[in-house]
């Protein structure tokens, strides 16, 4: 018994002894610095802050969060701006939503890399300090153009702010004037500029060339807001709008930055070529697409299945994807900026005969045939051969009873927004269907059937194309329609290119030219405006201009007398320069700054209801040749929005409002103008 | 007696509780007025004592009352005694409930006692030990594995809804294997689970058979368990062998479910009509969308609409349970055991078959005396459940389910070899994992564990016990996506085009397990001192380790087979959760002291001292006190001794206060560093950045550090009463609890400006307070044969925030919209509602703006401020909700639909051999509301459901709705297209209900018959839960969760028959 005891005693000791756990443990996938600031912590570290990067990519929608890293691109920039529109949405919005703390984030770990790295440049040398932290501030800088570009002036910070014992105090930074925040940054690109090798650790980083294109356009954007912006001073700080004495400072600044990378950087024009408009048109949809462009700067690539994007499956024409396909629909309006297209003397496209009717085309394509490449490198047209397949666009089709060498009035008079069914010869001999995807063909006498509609649309209703087009610029041609699918996407997102250095360095030439100052370091600034505006013009395949006197500072072409001339601009010359940012730049989310800084968003986008093609098939003589094609005779008809939509754009929306928090949590944060 | 269980009904049948109540207290008062009256005469009375099944008791007391005059009953259930016709006789026997009989004039008197299912000699499990219930001082409800099982469902949070004063259960879905219900004890938050004495997470899947009983520790009881006792403690003990005998016992039921709640989709023509409405709705352009064209096949049949439930759901899904256990004991007790097998299996409704749960328990509870002072335990206990369903999860196939549109066909062009492109996603394709592949979830618990007790020699009543455990559980995921094709059929040139879906194909394996240990020794000392003074001693040392791991391979298939090595080398992953890779520990020392005067004055005294890794070094232990007392005024001789007061058996009156803690979501705030990696997610910010065409794995900034922060703590209150009175006819439990949190997490993000460029670390800022009352009556009796008992309870609970960081407001009315102090966190705002216009004056004739595409039938809402406009400015408070402001579709931040007061009752009847029980269960204060397209017809241009049928419309469905001569049918809703505003009191529904939550009916056959041949009971019974709601919530169940938008898997009735044998 009291061997027993023993045992039993001995046994509740054992445990006892064994007892007392470590109460220590540390966290298992927390890591410290000095595992960070090491080459594969940097690594991390890079891809952490480069993967936060404030870049208006395939992700970037006014729909969710601050507008960044959102795969459901819904509310687009472009669609304020006339070069496209969708059917979710037919207002204007504010495409920057609140981005502020995913901001001073990125910047508060890009001021922590350059106040400590150097702490290690014992084990990693200074040279790759050197390299880590402009890189760093060319992220910072990134990142607070991001924030001037939305608020103007903000609060500026290059250190890493501490709050210690509750004392918030250090942290009610006040904003800084938009000229200070916009030298910060100019300063900042510099200092990095000036302390980075010609070419970048990895593809997908920068390096001193892509930090000098980049200030072309900062120092651009500074330039124009003090030619064209219209100061709001409170407490005696120019929060928005910078003091007019600046602007050939900042034009000189991005003149000398765009024409600094010249030579490392030429426009794409591997397959282009002055004869073959199509080989043209495809070289230029192909910039986008080749990895191993000339014409790239600084670019974002995506990773299946870690890092993906959705672009194919949501902007591809409807029967080209297996989801949405209705929300990359480019305007007539921009349409019409484009070369070889028969026009009448306001500049819009002309379908119809002198007498009101309809001009009679023996197939759909015939109306583009001769177009400018570009276009048809950026849009996809009626007829179209894209993924194997070809665009098939129609409104609908007029029954066989109607001939189609039988003269037809237009259906709706221009300039009216009713509806075609008003026209009660429309409403009787016009057959369409709502959706794309289950129609009720018509069978002809021949035994052959047609669609009414495209099954690209356009229709009156449901998921397709409400402008008559489709847009190509950046959608992946080798993808089958029938893999065409969300979060499968990887292309890159082409952030900065040549070509809007070049453009950016015209602007600038033009714009010291036409204000006192003719040449910048021997070079003489009219001529260099013509000849960047004109290989621009070349590689797109467009005409040429004749002469650099072209490029005057006479009165713009007034609203509605001739191609373009809704642009706004306050000479012909920066009219044609501001023409040639539209169609060279749209779809790549750069257009609605554009409208910013020369301060003409309002008064161009005031009331706009946007303008829409229609093709109508004759059945007479239809023929369907596969699928998605049908041979016959097509009418075109230009006429307004079907859904009567308008956007206006308010003048509060130069910036935006700074966060309601914000503003609450820092006494010393004034609000912008008009909010 | 029946303190904690089986009270009487409130509430539910007014009738019944006066009938209940005031009978006896004019009872009462007559005897009263009786009392010290005539005195009869001396003689002697003969009678017989009967138990249950009317076999007659020996060894009963029958004592005459206020004299000393006792005697028993013989082998017959006789006895004789000296007693007047005025006198009572006291009649007592062990495991009956005592009962009072007046002797009158009856010469041979008839005495039925009532079983009594739980005395006050009962034992409740409370932390760490068990207590008499006479004893007991802190407020905790127990309900018996018997009581439990009435309900027949697969979780057992389920089969304790409307049984346990004080627990709250909202069941959110009744899909099979998910278990996500909102279960909480008093309103305070997820609870502690304890599984004989170890805390485990596993209450939901435990097989109710194997439950002996729960315990469920409200206020200050809930103190021994320390920083993780904030929302209160479930304890579940589980069975072991008792009788020398061994007993077989197999059970089962075989049941099937159909849904409740399910609002249907409208069908083509409706659709058509519905949409035709929403396109004429427009001032500036009516229009009629669809034409006589598109209405002519669906009305002269040539096509029919497609019924999109028909064609992927089944009307009713097959459940069973089936269950084995051997218990008993060796006959000299040194030796007990109990031991189960379970099988549960729970289908779903798609036709299909891809979704479905099977469920497999295993338990071992072995004790063994190895000497006089010494005894080993052993239990182990296995869970082991398969869960089956689509790649989609089954809210998303009700999404497609709605949205889909009649007038798309299911297969293209009718040709069953093509599934049809529809404008959504194919709900047929995405429910069978034939052709969209499946997710197998396997699970498996492992729990066991060992103790030791051992009487220590030379000191009378000391306890020494050792326990170790040692828990895992593994999970198992095999993801298999399969890539299947639409179609798209062209009639113009009769092709079919296909649209790839839910490509490419891909398996993905994932394998966690969390292993965890808990070491327990204590000494335990019970002794009592002069018979009056009871002592019961407690001290305790605890230690455990938690752990976690876990990892996953992803790979595209080469050919489509649902395993790893049928992958190819592009894209494959091979990673982990970073969030379930964990190790902690904790060490606690526990100490408690009761202290009974004669079971009249009591006391407990106890503390824990509990440590923890999860801390900052200095701010790692925590001591955490609690006490508690209690009176037992019925022990006190002005009672006892009064015979004008004999009818109160016990009445108790106890108070308690306790500190808890909760550290559940420190996550290691206050280290610096970086999380690595990140976490991303692919279609938003990734966990990494794209250099040189490889994915680099990015740091995850952590939050500036806290080194301050720590576990919050709450103060606990409780007051109770509990009575008993009339030998059981009236039960009362009454308690008022108050519990005041503090140092609650929260960050100062709003008054620290957003450029200081991180998330600030939480914390312990903020505070608040939860108090409410619970209220059980029970009543028990029988009449003859007849037995019955009914039990009612009634609880409420609400929070108010005392205080939370924030920031100051505009102006005022925004600072008293959006401050919160101090007030309720449930007030929900809105605006009023107060009718629909009836015709074209009244909206001509409103004394606030109307907009010009106003219609008859549209809604009004208050103009509650009365500018004449109706806009932000009127918004007030209208009803309550958890969250109740919240845009969260998902998870514990969004808003969320549980009642304030829940109530339940129970009946029990009894007669012969068979036994009725039924349960009304219900709530109040809940107010819910929906989104997406059970707010909106025609919600993505998709389909309507049902409800929106009842509307307002213009008669002539093609007449212009804006012509003043247009006239109207009227209907709950507005006329389609009109967008109902989701802040207001019209689409916030009461969401208050009262539902026959189960039935069953049982019968037992007579023993004497089945004795023969060898079987000791078999009963029969059909059992029903969910049978019958009442409810204003239109088109969906009440408890249907507002989350996910209302899209979650519906509730089911169920209908179940089964058998039980024991031999």
């Amino acid at each position: 018994m009291k061997k027993r005891f023993k045992i039993v005693a001995l046994a509740f000791l054992l445990i006892g002894l064994n007892a007392c756990n470590d109460l220590d443990i540390s966290p298992i996938n927390i890591v410290q610095d000095k595992d960070v600031f090491t080459d594969d912590g940097m690594q991390a570290y890079m891809a952490a802050l480069y993967s936060r990067l404030p870049i208006e990519d395939f992700k970037y929608s006014g729909s969710e969060n601050d507008g960044f890293n959102t795969w459901n691109q819904i509310w687009l920039p472009s669609l304020n701006t006339g070069e496209n529109a969708n059917r979710n949405q037919n207002g204007f919005l504010n495409p920057a939503r609140g981005y502020w703390d995913n901001a001073y984030l990125v910047i508060r770990n890009s001021n922590y890399l350059i106040e400590n790295l150097p702490e290690y440049s014992g084990s990693l040398g200074q040279e790759k300090i050197d390299r880590w932290v402009s890189e760093a501030r060319f992220i910072r800088s990134f990142t607070y153009f991001a924030l001037i570009r939305r608020y103007g002036g903000v609060p500026i910070t290059d250190q890493v702010l501490k709050y210690e014992d509750g004392n918030v105090e250090p942290l009610q930074i006040p904003r800084s004037s938009e000229e200070e925040s916009y030298d910060f940054i100019l300063e900042d690109l510099d200092l990095a500029i000036a302390a980075m090798p010609e070419t970048s650790e990895k593809p997908g980083r920068v390096n001193k060339n892509i930090v000098t294109a980049f200030k072309s356009r900062v120092a651009l954007s500074a330039g124009s807001k003090a030619r064209y912006g219209v100061p709001y001073v409170v407490n005696g700080v120019m929060l928005t709008g910078i003091p007019s004495a600046r602007a050939n400072d900042y034009f000189t600044q991005a003149f000398q930055a765009a024409k600094s990378v010249e030579g490392i950087y030429s426009l794409y024009k591997k397959d282009w070529s002055e004869t073959d408009k199509i080989a043209t048109a495809d070289n230029y949809a192909n910039l986008f697409l080749d990895n191993n462009s000339s014409e790239t700067i600084f670019f974002k690539d995506y990773h299946y299945p870690d890092a993906v994007h959705s672009f194919d499956a949501v902007f591809s024409p409807p029967h080209m994807t297996t989801t949405y396909g209705d929300r990359f629909n480019p305007t007539l309006d921009y349409v019409e900026l484009f070369d070889g297209l028969p026009k009448n003397e306001k500049g819009e496209l002309q379908t119809t005969n002198a007498d009101g009717t309809y001009i009679v085309y023996d197939y759909v394509e015939q109306l583009f045939e001769d177009c400018e490449p570009r276009l048809r490198g950026t849009v996809l047209l009626p007829g179209q051969p894209f993924k194997k397949l070809r665009t098939d666009i129609r409104r609908g089709t007029f029954i066989e009873s109607v001939d189609p060498s039988v003269p037809i009035q237009k259906f709706v008079a221009e300039g009216l927004t009713v509806s075609y069914n008003s026209n009660p010869f429309y409403k009787s001999n016009v057959k369409e269907s709502g959706t794309w995807n289950s129609q009720t063909p018509i069978t002809l006498s021949t035994g052959d059937k047609v669609n009414p509609t495209g099954l690209d649309g356009p229709t009156s209703a449901f998921n397709a194309t409400v402008t008559g087009f489709h847009g190509r610029k950046f959608l992946d041609p080798n993808l089958d329609a029938s893999m065409t699918e969300l979060h499968k996407s990887t292309q890159r997102w082409v952030e900065l290119r040549y070509a809007e250095v070049l453009l950016n360095r015209a602007e600038a030439a033009l714009e010291l030219a036409q204000n006192g100052v003719t040449s910048v370091d021997g070079v003489v600034l009219q001529t260099d405006a013509f000849t960047c505006i004109n290989q621009i013009r070349e590689r797109a395949g467009a005409e040429l201009l004749n002469s650099e006197s072209e490029l005057s500072n006479a009165a713009p072409l007034a609203v509605g007398t001739g191609v373009g001339s809704y642009v706004i601009a306050p000479n012909r010359g920066l009219q044609i320069l501001r023409m040639e940012r539209r169609k060279e730049l749209a779809f790549e989310n750069k257009l609605w700054w554009d409208l910013l800084r020369w301060r003409t968003a309002d008064i161009e986008v005031n009331q706009r209801s946007w303008r829409k093609l229609n093709p109508f098939l004759f059945a007479k003589g239809a023929k369907t040749e596969s699928t998605d094609y049908v041979l016959g005779k097509y009418i075109f008809d230009c006429r307004f929005d079907e859904r009567n939509s308008r956007v206006t754009i308010p003048s509060k929306a130069y910036y935006e409002a700074i966060p309601g928090d914000e503003i609450a949590s820092n006494p010393n944060l004034e609000q912008n103008d008009q909010y | 007696m029946g303190i904690i269980n089986n009270n009487s009904c409130k509430l539910l049948s007014q009738k019944r509780v006066k009938s209940i109540f005031w009978l006896p207290m004019l009872g009462t008062i007559l005897l009263l007025l009786s009392v010290g009256t005539v005195y009869g005469q001396h003689r002697n009375v003969n009678g017989t004592v009967l138990g249950t099944d009317l076999k007659p008791l020996t060894g009963a007391t029958i004592k005459v009352a206020n004299s000393d005059k006792t005697t028993s009953t013989d082998e017959s259930g006789s006895f004789s005694i000296q007693a007047s016709s005025t006198d009572r006789l006291i009649v007592t026997y062990i495991g009956y409930l005592q009962k009072e009989v007046p002797v009158g004039n009856n010469q041979n008197l008839r005495i039925e006692l009532v079983a009594d299912n739980n005395t006050l000699e009962d034992v409740i499990v409370v932390g760490y030990g068990t207590q008499k219930k006479e004893t007991l001082t802190g407020s905790v409800s127990s309900i018996t594995g018997e009581e439990l099982t009435t309900t027949k469902t697969q979780n057992v949070q389920n089969m304790m809804t409307g049984k346990v004063p004080g627990v709250r259960v909202v069941q959110k879905t009744s899909e099979p294997g998910d278990f996500s219900n909102e279960f909480d004890i008093r309103g305070f938050g997820s609870p502690l689970v304890v599984v004989d004495g170890v805390p485990r997470g596993t209450l939901t899947r435990i097989d109710p058979n194997e439950i002996e009983s729960i315990s469920v520790l409200k206020d200050a009881a809930a103190a021994v368990y320390g920083v993780r006792a904030a929302n209160g403690v479930v304890l579940i003990t589980t069975k072991k062998g008792t009788s020398g005998k061994t007993n077989i016992t197999y059970s089962n039921y075989i049941g099937f479910q159909k849904p409740i709640g399910l609002p249907k989709p409208i069908d083509a023509i409706e659709r058509f009509t519905l949409f035709n409405e929403r396109s004429m709705h427009s001032v500036d352009g009516p229009t009629l969308t669809y034409n006589e064209d598109d209405f002519a096949p669906y009305l002269n049949g040539t096509r029919a609409s497609t019924d999109w439930y028909a064609e992927v759901m089944k009307p009713t899904a097959p459940q069973s349970q089936h269950n084995l256990s051997v218990s008993g004991a060796s006959k000299d007790q040194a030796i007990d055991y109990f031991i189960n097998t379970g099988y549960a299996n729970h289908e779903g409704y798609w036709k299909s078959g891809s979704l479905r749960y099977d469920r497999y328990n295993f338990r071992t509870n072995v004790n063994a005396k190895i000497t006089d002072r010494l005894t080993a335990g052993v239990k182990v206990n296995g869970i082991l459940e398969n869960k089956r369903t689509p790649t989609v999860q089954s809210w998303e196939i009700f999404r497609m389910l709605w949205r889909a549109q009649p007038n798309e066909l299911y297969f293209a062009n009718n040709n069953p070899d093509y599934f049809n492109r529809l404008t959504f996603q194919h709900p047929g394709a995405f429910s069978d994992d034939n052709v969209s592949g499946f997710s197998k979830d396997r699970n498996t618990w492992l729990q066991s564990q060992a103790s030791l007790d051992f009487k220590v020699p030379y000191v009378e009543g000391l306890l020494a016990r050792g326990t170790f455990s040692y828990d895992t559980r593994f999970n198992d995921n095999q993801n298999f996506r399969k890539e299947f094709d639409v179609f798209n059929y062209n009639e113009a040139d009769n092709s079919y085009s296909p649209g790839s879906n839910n490509g490419p194909n891909q398996v993905r394996r994932t394998y966690g397990n969390t292993p965890s240990t808990l070491l327990q020794l204590s000494l335990n000392y019970e002794k009592s001192f002069n018979e009056v003074h009871n002592v019961k001693g407690l001290f305790l040392y605890e230690e455990g380790k938690n752990s976690g791991d876990n990892f996953y391979a992803l790979r595209e298939l080469g050919i489509p087979l649902p395993y790893l090595f049928a992958g190819i080398t592009q894209n494959q992953e091979a990673k982990s959760n970073a969030d379930g890779i964990f190790e902690n520990a904790t060490r606690a020392y526990v100490g408690r002291v009761n202290y009974d005067f004669a079971g009249k004055y009591l006391a407990e005294l106890s503390f824990r001292y509990d440590g923890s890794s999860r801390f900052p070094k200095d701010k790692r232990w925590g001591f955490f006190p609690a006490a508690s007392v209690g009176w037992n005024i019925s022990q006190e001789r002005f009672i006892r001794d009064n015979p004008s007061l004999s009818f109160i058996n016990n009445l108790k009156l106890r108070a308690s206060y306790g500190r808890v803690g909760d550290d559940s979501a420190i996550s290691y705030q206050f280290i610096s560093g970086y999380d690595y990696p990140y976490s991303g997610n692919n279609t938003a910010l990734p966990g990494g950045h794209v250099f040189d065409n490889q994915f680099i794995n990015s740091l995850g900034f952590r939050v500036a550090p806290n080194p301050n922060i720590t576990w919050f703590t709450s103060d606990l209150k409780n007051i109770g009463l509990d009575a008993e009175l009339w030998s059981g006819k009236l039960g009362i439990t009454f308690e008022l609890f108050q519990r005041s949190r503090s140092g609650l997490l929260g960050s100062r993000t709003v008054t620290v400006p957003g450029m200081f460029g991180t998330p600030l670390p939480q914390e312990n800022l903020n505070s608040d307070e939860t108090s409410g009352l619970e209220l059980q009556l029970s009543h028990k009796n029988r009449i003859g044969e007849f037995g019955y008992n009914i039990t009612g309870m009634v609880s409420l609970t609400r929070t108010k925030i005392t205080y939370q960081e924030r920031n100051r407001d505009g102006n005022s009315y925004n600072n008293w919209r959006s401050n919160p102090m101090n007030r309720y966190n449930d007030i929900w705002f809105g605006y009023g509602y107060e009718g629909q216009f009836q015709n074209y004056d009244e909206i001509a004739n409103a004394d606030f703006f109307t907009g010009r595409g106003t219609l008859p039938g549209d809604y009004i809402y208050e103009d509650w401020n009365g500018d004449g406009v109706i806009d932000g400015m009127d918004v007030h408070p209208i009803a309550t909700s958890i969250n109740p402001n919240s845009t969260e579709v998902g998870g514990a931040g969004a808003r969320r639909n549980i009642p304030l007061m829940t109530f339940g009752t129970t009946f029990n009847f009894d007669y012969k051999g068979f036994d009725l029980n039924l349960l009304l269960q219900g709530g109040a204060l809940s107010y819910v509301s929906y989104g997406e397209q059970l707010i909106i017809p025609l919600a993505f241009d998709g389909n309507a459901l049902d409800i929106f049928l009842d509307r307002w419309r213009p008669e002539d469905p093609t007449a212009d709705p804006y012509n003043p001569a247009t006239k109207w049918l009227s209907g709950y809703h507005a006329y389609t297209g009109t967008v109902i505003n989701e802040q207001s009191r019209r689409a916030i529904q009461n969401g208050a209900y009262l539902r026959l939550k189960s039935v069953e009916l049982g019968y037992s056959l007579p023993k004497p018959i089945i004795n023969k041949v060898g079987v000791s009971d078999l009963r029969f019974f059909a059992n029903g839960y969910n049978l019958l709601t009442i409810t204003g919530v239109k088109g969906v169940d009440p408890e249907h969760p507002a989350e996910i938008y209302g899209y979650l898997y519906p509730l089911s009735q169920t209908f179940n028959f089964g058998v039980s044998l024991t031999f």
